[in-house]
């Protein structure tokens, strides 16, 4: 609240006694203080003001030893007396220190071994072959006339079974059959690889079955 | 004082004949009118802008800013010597009562008083009062000058004043 009315208040109390306030400032001072602080207040005021008149000067030796002062504080071109803070010198000492890396590291010449990475593939294109072996009774075997024996004939009790190698043009049965177990492989194949068997001839040479 | 701190004579010519008595005068009515030590304040005073002039805060203006150095060492001295210094204002006011004449008795019974009064207050107190009263500085700058806000001045001021002026109403002519 003094805040506010701080200035007026003060100006009043500098100017104008008790009696001469108008009701508005009779109002804006009583809310504050009392009309006896007000007229103690203004008593203050002024004389307090009035003692202020009595004013001493500086002797001139005091400015003398002050510009002597003055002259030996004067810069020189460099002033060595200057004292950096601790940080200042550390850091200058740091960027020195990270300068010269700096230089030391670019001078050398890089020794680098370079390791040849690249592999190379080689497809070579081998014919794939495929031999089915079946178990033909002795009577059928006696009808077929070997045209090479690649496997030793194996012995039984009652039935003689032999492995032999048959072309497909000697029996008809074997030539439908034949051509069956090729369709049937090359779907195999087709599904599996999506090589075609019917591409190889001699896969299909090879693919042959006998009861 | 750019200029001073390159160490330009004229420089601190012009602060010193601008700042020199006004400070001298406070520091005379602050230390109780003992004219050696207010000199003696002075010159240290001045002595720290001549070392020290990058210490000036350009936010202030000049006088805000050497009134600011001078009620610290006012607060300081009075810190070292506060008892001495009580002594020694009761101890001059008592020999110059005796040498009043009669016309100045009534203005200068009550100065005596009124300083009397003041050295009972707290340093802060004291300077802030002499600001205001016998330096006639705006509330701003005694704010700026004790570091402390205006509003806080104000109610400071006001309490004080009102608390000094019901002591020293005894010395109020009739």
């Amino acid at each position: 609240m003094i805040d506010k009315d701080f200035e007026k208040i003060e100006r009043l109390l500098q100017t104008k006694e008790f009696l001469e306030l108008t009701p508005a400032e009779k109002e804006l001072v009583l809310a504050q203080i009392s009309e006896t602080d007000y007229s103690d207040m203004m008593e203050l005021h002024i004389r307090a003001r009035a003692t202020r008149n009595e004013e001493i000067a500086p002797p001139l030796s005091l400015k003398e030893k002050l510009d002597k002062a003055l002259a030996r504080r004067r810069p020189t071109p460099i002033d060595l007396r200057t004292r950096l803070p601790l940080y200042q010198v550390a850091a200058v000492a740091l960027l020195f220190l990270v300068v010269g890396m700096a230089i030391n590291y670019s001078s050398e010449t890089p020794l680098r071994v370079v390791t040849n990475t690249i592999r190379e593939v080689k497809y070579i294109n081998r014919p794939v072959k495929q031999v089915q072996y079946i178990v033909i009774s002795a009577k059928d075997a006696q009808k077929l006339q070997p045209i090479e024996q690649t496997k030793p004939q194996v012995s039984t009790n009652d039935n003689q079974t032999s492995y032999s190698e048959i072309t497909p043009e000697t029996n008809p049965e074997i030539l439908r059959k034949q051509e069956i177990v090729t369709n049937n492989i090359q779907r195999a194949l087709n599904e599996k690889n999506g090589v075609s068997v019917g591409e190889d001839s001699l896969l299909q040479k090879m693919l042959v079955t006998i009861y | 004082m750019s200029l001073l701190t390159k160490g330009g004579q004229s420089a601190f010519d012009e602060l010193y004949e601008r700042y020199s008595k006004p400070l001298l005068n406070f520091f005379y009515k602050m230390l109780n009118n003992d004219r050696e030590k207010a000199e003696d304040l002075l010159h240290d005073l001045f002595l720290k802008i001549i070392e020290k002039p990058d210490s000036f805060d350009g936010n202030k203006k000049f006088n805000t800013w050497f009134y600011t150095l001078a009620s610290n060492m006012i607060k300081n001295e009075y810190r070292s010597r506060k008892i001495k210094l009580q002594h020694a204002t009761e101890t001059i006011n008592q020999t110059q009562e005796y040498e009043l004449n009669s016309e100045r008795l009534d203005r200068q019974l009550f100065e005596n008083r009124l300083q009397r009064e003041l050295n009972k207050l707290d340093p802060e107190s004291k300077i802030m009062f002499n600001l205001r009263f016998s330096e006639e500085m705006s509330v701003k700058q005694i704010a700026e000058i004790m570091d402390s806000l205006e509003g806080t001045i104000k109610s400071r001021l006001f309490r004080l004043t009102r608390q000094l002026a019901g002591k020293l109403a005894i010395y109020k002519p009739n």
